[in-house]
């Protein structure tokens, strides 16, 4: 046996070419319909997961998908926000338990999600290094965000700016890190929480500057008690405790913007009770995530069962193209056999020969493609992130 | 080797027991719900009808005005263990503004009364370029001195307390009833108290008192002093000046004055009394016995006080 392993390899290194076509081909036959497989059912786990662990959603009418995918996997959205004031009634309303959020700026590319207490209690999000969030200009990361950025608690985000060129536009907020999340191999962990007023000011609604009456050459005006304040007054970029008393919102918070509420009612008539009162409300809606992913799984498969029927017609094609190598091969080693046939080899020896090369073959062709698919697995939410977009 | 055995033995018998004492003391604690509230009055309505099923948060510091307190982030991280935060509302938690704090967690005492809200002026307003005309506050929020507010806020704080501690529904039931037997009978003793001064101008102190003299027909006209501190020139001028305009010879003040002051007053024939907002713990006594206090010195024109 070690002899024909000898010969067997020997031969593979010889023909490095061939080998190499062979192994490519064994493994796309192997990887490609386990990885379909794969990645279909993590993506019906995690979207039903996420979608099932949240009731209820209310927000602005237009596409439900939009609005789900906005609050649950933190995806842009073209729908209207809804105002704040709606989290009082939510919470009036005593049915359950409302969590507002609120999704506009990125930082490094994350997205920033303002965000209630709430919000960690009901996702079991805990924080597994430093603390969590007390106030107006911090933020927890999400653990791959930290891992990614190399971020640790302590560490400042700046912002990313909406377009450098609109002068009129918000000003980048710096936003201090106070804790990294436990990894929840979701898509939690991919997102940096704050405040949803933190959340608002990164927004330009709210802000915080010198003090006007105090500061020399600051006032452009003043009418009726009412200081006007020229381009010279300086704004907060950051906010510390020393300032965070100074940072104000001009208006009423209670109309200020909420990209949706997570509902998470109290009971199962509760939760009826609210969908039937938003089900008929011409500007908001509620919907029930499970139900809307659903759908969406719904093309998923659609889309799995076409790509069977192609993976289908291209595992038999390269099937053949294998066994059609391999016959060839044989053929091709005619010569060969024959000597070992004259150096007292018997005829069985070239057939257990060959059949060590192709089991060679096979066992470094799965092994790439489990290594593949380990590879895949890792990436299963960079790979999620692409369907969903 | 024997004398390791043993130190080991001690060790561990020492964290048991430590452990089982942690333990005893999480329990007497944590059983608990954890309950805020925002100011004195409101802390004495829960302390009376739940003192002995909840636990109470008092984190602001002797003498201190909590419409004022600016808190810690350990402060925070203790509000964010609560279980209910009961607010006075009206602007006056503040606090919240820059706080991470579960609003599903709080109760606004004034929410069924905002529109009889009073709003003070808008001094200190600005904006900036063309930006809206904004200020930070405006609203007046004594609430407690009309005791007819105070014992809606007790309706509030009852509700809230019987969501909390669903089994102790018919005891505190029976508290907040007998509560507001009392509040309703003080409420009416300010109102007769207060006839009196029907053709009388007062003075304020500060401007706390809006509320009080809405609900008791009062006509109070307020400055910006301080008890524990002898105002300035420009504050005994301007007194000068309201009492002349008002024909006002009788002050309300927060807290007693000092005797510098009351003797300046004396000189300027101005008579005075304390009416306490009450806005934190008294060192004697409990809320009940500030609004009495603040009843008699109302009756007797603050002569014998």
């Amino acid at each position: 046996m070690r002899n024909l392993l000898f010969l067997a390899v020997r031969y593979l290194r010889f023909h490095r070419f061939r080998t190499v076509i062979l192994l490519l081909t064994l493994t796309s036959l192997l990887y490609l319909p386990l990885a379909v497989i794969l990645i279909t059912d993590i993506s019906q786990q995690s979207l039903t997961l996420r979608a099932e662990s949240t009731p209820v959603i209310i927000g602005s009418r237009g596409s439900d998908l939009d609005l789900v995918m906005n609050a649950l996997y933190f995806q842009p959205s073209q729908l209207r926000t809804v105002p704040y004031s709606l989290l009082d009634e939510l919470n009036h309303e005593e049915r359950g338990r409302p969590v507002p959020f609120f999704l506009g700026d990125t930082a490094r590319g994350y997205p920033v999600a303002g965000t209630s207490p709430a919000y960690f209690s009901e996702r079991n999000l805990r924080v597994a290094e430093g603390y969590m969030i007390t106030g107006l200009g911090e933020c927890v990361l999400g653990s791959r965000v930290a891992e990614s950025l190399g971020l640790k608690p302590g560490d400042r985000i700046i912002t990313d700016p909406e377009n450098p060129y609109h002068l009129a536009g918000s000003y980048p907020l710096e936003l201090k890190v106070t804790g990294i999340l436990e990894a929840s191999a979701g898509w939690d962990d991919r997102a940096i929480f704050t405040d949803i007023r933190t959340a608002w000011i990164a927004r330009g609604l709210g802000h915080g500057h010198d003090e006007l009456a105090g500061e020399q050459g600051t006032v452009l005006k003043e009418e009726k008690g009412n200081l006007v304040g020229n381009a010279s007054v300086r704004m907060y970029n950051r906010i510390d405790p020393e300032n965070r008393n100074d940072f104000h919102f001009h208006g009423s918070t209670a109309d200020f913007p909420l990209s949706g509420i997570l509902f998470f009612p109290d009971s199962s008539r509760s939760e009826a009770m609210i969908l039937s009162a938003y089900g008929e409300h011409s500007l908001l809606q509620a919907v029930e995530p499970d139900k809307v992913i659903l759908k969406l799984l719904d093309t998923l498969f659609r889309i799995r069962e076409i790509l069977n029927w192609v993976l289908g017609v291209t595992l038999t094609i390269t099937t053949g193209a294998v066994v059609f190598i391999l016959v060839l091969t044989v053929r091709l080693r005619k010569a060969e056999s024959l000597t070992l046939y004259r150096m007292g080899g018997s005829r069985s020896l070239i057939v257990r020969l060959t059949a060590v090369e192709t089991f060679i073959l096979g066992i470094i062709s799965f092994l790439i493609s489990l290594l593949l698919l380990g590879v895949t697995w890792l990436f299963r939410l960079n790979i999620l992130d692409l369907l969903i977009q | 080797m024997k004398s390791n055995f043993f130190v080991l033995f001690f060790l561990t018998l020492s964290s048991l027991l430590q452990a089982a004492g942690g333990q005893d003391s999480s329990e007497s604690t944590g059983g608990k719900p954890l309950v805020f509230t925002a100011n004195y009055p409101l802390y004495y309505l829960c302390l009376s009808y739940a003192g002995d099923s909840v636990e109470m948060i008092w984190p602001f510091d002797e003498g201190e005005d909590p419409a004022f307190w600016e808190p810690e982030d350990e402060d925070i991280r203790i509000l964010q263990g609560a279980d209910l935060l009961i607010l006075n509302g009206a602007g006056y938690d503040k606090w919240l503004e820059y706080s991470f704090i579960d609003t599903g967690k709080t109760v606004d005492s004034s929410r069924r009364f905002r529109d009889t809200f009073i709003e003070t002026d808008r001094s200190g307003s600005h904006s900036h370029g063309g930006g809206d005309i904004h200020d930070h506050g405006g609203t007046a929020f004594t609430l407690w001195l009309d005791l007819s507010q105070y014992s809606r806020q007790a309706e509030e704080v009852h509700k809230a307390l019987v969501k909390l501690l669903p089994r102790d529904e018919e005891t505190l039931k029976e508290r907040h009833r007998v509560m507001s037997d009392r509040i309703e009978a003080l409420d009416r003793d300010f109102r007769a108290a207060a006839e009196q001064y029907e053709d009388t101008p007062l003075l304020g102190s500060h401007p706390v008192y809006q509320y009080f003299a809405r609900a008791y027909n009062l006509e109070i006209h307020s400055l910006l002093l301080e008890p524990d501190v002898y105002p300035s020139e420009k504050d005994w001028k301007d007194l000068a000046q309201m009492k002349a305009l008002y024909g006002a010879d009788l002050m309300i003040w927060e807290g007693e004055p000092l005797p510098e002051t009351r003797s300046t007053l004396e000189e300027m024939g101005i008579g005075w009394f304390v009416i306490s907002p009450g806005f934190n713990m008294p060192e004697e006594g409990d809320f009940m016995g500030l609004l009495e206090k603040n009843l008699r010195a109302l009756k007797n024109r603050g002569t014998g006080q």
